[in-house]
């Protein structure tokens, strides 16, 4: 074991079993995957992407580029998990990715042998030739050798969660900085977030053998969350990390709820996805310590010297004896002192020559090399030495590597944020970053404890005053700045092996001096060129390597080279934390009509109709399929009578001295002229004189009008009608109102109508013809006394009525119709019965009313007024909508009964040859028509009204259709119209 | 109403998740309200809120809906039949109440339901799940107002807000 006998964060009192790789091991509470491993003397976790070399931790935290692996496993298996990011639980179990047949052997490690052949840029040269090859041959290929872990095959078991979250200030990250800027804005009465990635608040406080006002650093954290913890207006988000900044405040997060139990609790979201929207942020995300590019840089065991002494200090876990650390600056010096108060065998080589005695002093009990490098290391699957530029060799199964630090401004270059470059510092640090966001403590540039707590108090107070809330300054906790001064080392060139700038993408130093000698000197085309900051983590410890190389190749500044930006996300988040509650089911919500339970009850199936579900047909038992039903349903209407929910249509009271006006303007046709107690078929025309809906128009009183419109185009209509009262007519005193979900509505259509009509309406209210004539309206009662509007309007051809009761109403009306119709065979129908009733009549929809057509088109060219202005009308006459050869609503019938006829088929002279030059229109409905025994069709097709009787060939490449039509009248069935007004 | 026939309500069919003792959210359908839609001056009636809000009325609760339009849900105003449409049952009104309401409404609704940001007398047209709604605080409570054929779909989305937060649905 290389767990250390005390110390730690760690809850020693229980321990907790889990599996890497098959193999058992045990841990603490408090752990992370990647701390249970080293503490059990685990350092090999992965393979690489490209060349599948052996990997180990890095980092310890989100940065981490090597020690990815799947977690859990089944519908749960999740790839790419960090390893230093996911927390310890009874029973975990993961499994190391990108390797076979085993981590320990790796078949495809023969691509380290194929190094020179698969460098930076090799899939552009090497795969070139043939180009066929490309998606058959080369890419699968490809993407076999190089992975990142399998995605889980059955759907995920367990539901995400999206919220809101509104406060004055949000805090990122709670280090030190982060939680005195928390505590400095929460002691102003203002609402405070306070966001952290790790499961427990403090940062570097934690991994740090620090002294805050003489006591262990963490204990302060506690004391101010115990303080925050309090206050009512403050939130603590642990476990959430804030991935993006967008426009005006707004911020996404991703708590990880659930994520370090081995399943959600019932009820609980694996994860939530927030919105945060604050007045303003404080970005404190710390800063992140870069490696050095050197020969074998990449050996399981070389890691970053902050994050191991952390991993000491945090974890208790020390993974081996013997210790080397490779820095540029002062601060490799102190994880040597923790190393070797940890107990190991230390060796500090640092790069440069003259070194403060007080920082030697640090390790006074280590070895120390003074201006030395590290040439190379040794070990294949795990490090057992490193090599000095001397020649000289240090027996050590841990690297510890110090290259800086670069602070974490990746949110602050969110949003069209730019970072600079500080060259005290040796690092980019935030420019400008997004507005409303500011950033404090080692994020800023403010590399030691004591300035972070400043930092980090000063910003906290000014985003609460900057929020409308204001109070005193913090007073500061006593702590030091410790020593941090740095000479750059970037790279150890000149020697043999490759020397890995980003882990995760496997990009080299020599990739990157590749792509500067062929001439991608821009970081933005060597960086796609390379790959080099590409993979998961964004590039998080390689960019600025890579960039200080691309500088040196091109013999440029860093900051003449520039820097790439960061995009949202920080981290990855799941499609699935993003969707939230809205999958399967779910998705979208639906409209039921108040029948709905109804139908559903009496064998409807359902078909969407923009948010709506309506009924398309009715099964019975013994119907074999669909056709059965709807041929029952039309049949059942033309001989007797059917009923059919018609609550989807829009429906719009349009009321007030100036609705005539208005609807004067908004339809082609005239409305002001419409008696009051009648009806009239309405169309509207868009400004450019395209047809944008039809639908009736009822006057319900001389300012009272009623106006419905297809279920698609409500919204629309709606919009439309408001545009021209409040924006082309302000002066008109009207209302509009949306009553579609006011009423239940049923069409009552077929030759018995009037008979089933007469007995639920009630006796004092006279349905004749001569009361309730074709195209009239009536306010009436029903059934004993229920408010009713009866509109006598048709669209299947037969004798028809619409009858609206009050929603609540809807069940019972139905239940009502049926029993007073059961003498006369009463039936409902769905959409598709209705669908074959207008073809057979006729009537334009959604086919025909398809944004391209104009009233003329459609057979409604008289409608069109000659004594107003109205939308539409001037560009009515443009040349090309009033072309002789424009398509024209007619209809086709097939030549015998076996023919099919397909919406969307092209139409074409017979024996013309099947070539855009030669469509003549297309097929917009097509259905079978169980009274005229065959399939007939409307479509729009040139010159049509010359065409009538004579043949067309029906023409459908996709669905392999070619048939020969006969060219009819659109009116099928009674065109003199008599059904309609018998 | 002298008819015979029986009012449905459009949550019928929904699925109540089970009883708790002391639940943190309570969800419950405002039932026979008469909703009547108000369109006309500022100073149609007395107390009308002349910015998004609501307000109290003799007649009922009077939510703001535009300029110069309301939604009145109570008794119907003695006023001209130009200045008010009956919409009764076009809404389906829900009412969250509870500890943890504004916690489960905050995964719906996008906006701030801080006391401080919305408090008694505040409205709002928003969306909740995709669908739009009104929502307005009274008292302790908040309701929604959707259109009714939304009602089925938005009550399950608050019953999926409720997961967790012990939600119970009172008659």
């Amino acid at each position: 074991m290389t767990r250390l006998a005390t110390g730690g964060l760690i809850d020693r009192g229980q321990s907790l079993s889990f599996t890497f790789d098959g193999r058992a091991f045990t841990g603490h509470p408090g752990d992370t995957l990647a701390s249970a491993l080293l503490a059990s003397g685990v350092r090999l976790m992965g393979r690489s992407f490209k060349y599948h070399r052996p990997r180990g931790v890095w980092g310890i935290g989100a940065e981490e580029p090597n020690a990815l692996v799947e977690l859990r496993g089944g519908a749960r298996r999740e790839p790419n998990t960090r390893a230093t990011t996911a927390e310890l639980f009874e029973g975990l179990s993961a499994t190391s990715q990108n390797r076979w047949p085993s981590l320990g052997f790796d078949v495809m490690a023969v691509n380290q042998i194929l190094g020179p052949v698969i460098a930076a840029g090799f899939y552009y040269k090497t795969f070139m030739w043939p180009a066929s090859f490309w998606e058959k041959v080369y890419e699968p290929l490809i993407r076999r050798a190089a992975g990142l872990g399998r995605a889980p095959q059955a759907p995920d078991p367990d539901h995400y969660e999206r919220a809101h979250l509104f406060c004055d200030v949000l805090v990122i990250g709670a280090g030190p900085a982060g939680l005195a800027a928390a505590l400095a804005a929460a002691r102003t009465g203002a609402r405070v977030v306070l966001a952290d990635e790790d499961s427990r608040p403090g940062g570097r406080l934690l991994l740090d053998r620090q002294e805050i006002d003489g006591a262990p650093a963490h204990r302060w954290a506690e004391q101010v969350l115990a303080e925050l913890r309090t206050l009512p207006e403050v939130t603590l988000l642990p476990r959430t990390t804030v991935f993006g900044v967008f426009d005006d405040g707004h911020f996404g997060a991703l708590e990880r709820v659930a994520d370090h139990l081995a399943a959600p609790p019932q009820g609980t979201p694996r994860q939530r996805a927030w919105t945060i929207v604050a007045k303003r942020a404080v970005l404190a995300a710390g800063a992140t310590e870069r490696p050095i590019a050197f020969a074998g840089n990449d050996v399981p065991g070389v890691m970053s010297a902050a994050a191991l002494r952390g991993y000491v200090n945090r974890y208790a876990a020390l993974p081996a004896q013997r210790a080397a650390v490779f820095t540029a600056g002062d601060d490799g010096w102190r994880t040597a002192a923790d190393l070797l108060a940890a107990g190991a065998e230390v060796t500090v080589v640092d790069a440069r020559s003259a070194v403060a005695p007080a920082v030697t002093a640090l390790a006074a009990k280590a070895r120390q090399v003074l201006g030395g490098r590290i040439a190379g290391t040794r070990g294949r699957l795990g490090l057992t030495g490193v090599d000095l530029a001397g020649g000289e060799r240090i027996a050590a199964e841990l690297l510890a590597v110090a290259g800086g630090w670069n602070p974490t401004l990746n949110l602050a270059s969110h949003h069209g944020g730019r970072p600079e470059w500080n060259a005290a510092l040796s690092a980019f640090i935030p420019g400008r970053p997004p507005p409303g966001l500011a950033v404090a403590g080692a994020a800023a540039g403010r590399m030691t404890l004591a300035a972070c707590l400043a930092d980090g108090a000063e910003a906290g107070l000014q985003a609460a005053r900057d929020a409308g809330h204001d109070g005193q300054p913090l007073p500061l906790p006593r702590a030091d700045d410790e020593a941090a001064t740095l000479t750059p080392l970037f790279h150890v060139p000149g020697n043999k092996g490759k020397a890995f700038v980003d882990f995760q993408h496997d990009v080299t130093a020599d990739d990157v001096a590749l792509a500067a000698r062929e001439g991608f000197r821009s970081v933005e085309h060597a960086k796609r060129y390379t790959t080099l900051g590409m993979a998961t983590d964004q590039g998080k410890t390689a960019n600025v390597v890579g960039l200080a190389i691309l500088a040196e190749a091109t013999g440029r500044s860093i900051p003449e080279t520039g820097t790439t930006l960061f995009r949202p996300p920080y981290t990855p988040v799941a499609i699935g934390a993003m969707a939230g509650h809205h999958v399967g089911r779910d998705f979208r919500p639906v409209r039921r009509t108040p029948l709905h339970g109804w139908a559903a009850r009496h064998g409807a199936s359902f078909v969407e109709v923009g948010a709506w579900l309506r009924a398309e047909w009715y099964a019975r038992p013994g119907e074999k399929g669909w056709r059965d039903s709807v041929d029952r349903e039309a049949l059942g209407v033309r001989a007797a009578v059917g009923v059919c929910d018609v609550s989807t249509l829009g429906k719009i009271e349009v009321v007030g001295p100036g609705a005539a006006a208005l609807l004067d303007l908004v339809y082609a046709n005239d409305i002001s002229t419409l008696p009051v107690g009648r009806i009239r078929y309405g169309v509207m025309l868009r400004e450019d004189g395209v047809v944008m809906d039809d639908g009736t128009c009822a006057r319900l009183a001389e300012n009272r009008f009623f106006v419905t419109t297809t279920t698609a185009n409500a919204g629309k209509v709606m919009q439309h009608m408001e545009f021209c009262h409040q924006v082309l007519r302000p002066a008109l005193d009207v209302a509009m109102l949306s009553a579609t979900d006011a009423w239940a509505q049923v069409s009552l259509a077929g030759p018995h109508a009037r008979d089933v009509l007469r007995r639920i309406v009630d006796a004092r209210f006279a349905v004749d013809n001569a009361a309730l004539p074709h195209m009239s309206c009536i306010e009436a009662t029903v059934c004993g006394g229920l408010p009713a509007r009866l509109y006598r309007l048709s669209f299947s051809g037969e004798l028809a009525y619409e009858i609206g009761v009050p929603a609540d109403y809807g069940e019972a009306l139905i239940a009502a119709l049926m029993d007073a119709g059961a003498p006369f065979g009463l039936a409902p129908y769905g959409t598709e019965a209705l669908g074959v009733l207008r073809v057979e009549k006729g009537h334009a929809a959604g086919g025909e009313l398809n944004g391209q057509t104009t009233a003329a088109d459609l057979g409604m060219g008289r409608m069109l007024s000659k004594r107003k202005d109205f939308i539409g009308r001037v560009m009515a006459t443009r040349p090309a909508l009033v072309d002789p050869l424009r398509p024209v609503l007619v209809g086709i019938r097939t030549l015998d009964a076996q023919q099919v006829l397909r919406a969307g088929s092209h139409l074409l002279q017979p024996g013309a040859e099947a070539e855009t030059r030669n469509d003549l229109g297309h097929v917009t409905a097509a259905v079978w028509s169980p009274h005229l025994g065959g399939m007939i069709g409307l479509a729009l097709l040139s010159e049509g009204r010359r065409r009538l009787g004579s043949r067309i060939r029906v023409f459908d490449p996709l669905r392999q259709g070619d048939a020969e039509a006969e060219v009819v009248s659109p009116v099928f069935i009674d065109p003199e119209g008599r059904r309609t007004r018998g | 109403m002298a008819s015979l026939l029986a009012p449905a309500s459009p949550l019928a069919g929904l699925v109540a998740p089970p009883a708790l003792a002391s639940p943190g959210v309570t969800l419950r359908e405002v039932r026979g309200l008469g909703l009547t839609a108000l369109h006309g001056p500022p100073d149609l009636l007395p107390g009308l809120p002349s910015a998004p809000g609501c307000a109290e009325l003799p007649q009922g609760t009077a939510v703001w809906t535009g300029p110069g339009q309301w939604l009145l849900l109570g008794a119907a105003p003695a006023l001209g039949a130009a200045h008010r449409t009956d919409l009764t049952g076009a809404r389906c009104i829900l009412e969250l109440a509870g500890p943890r309401a504004r916690e489960a409404l905050a995964t719906l609704l996008p906006i701030d339901l801080h006391p401080r940001a919305f408090p008694d007398g505040a409205a709002a047209a928003t969306q909740a799940a995709h669908v739009p709604v009104l929502v307005w605080r009274q008292g302790e409570a908040f309701r929604i107002a959707c259109y009714r054929s939304y009602g089925l779909a938005l009550a399950e989305a608050l019953i999926a807000a409720g997961r967790g937060r012990d939600l119970a649905l009172l008659p």
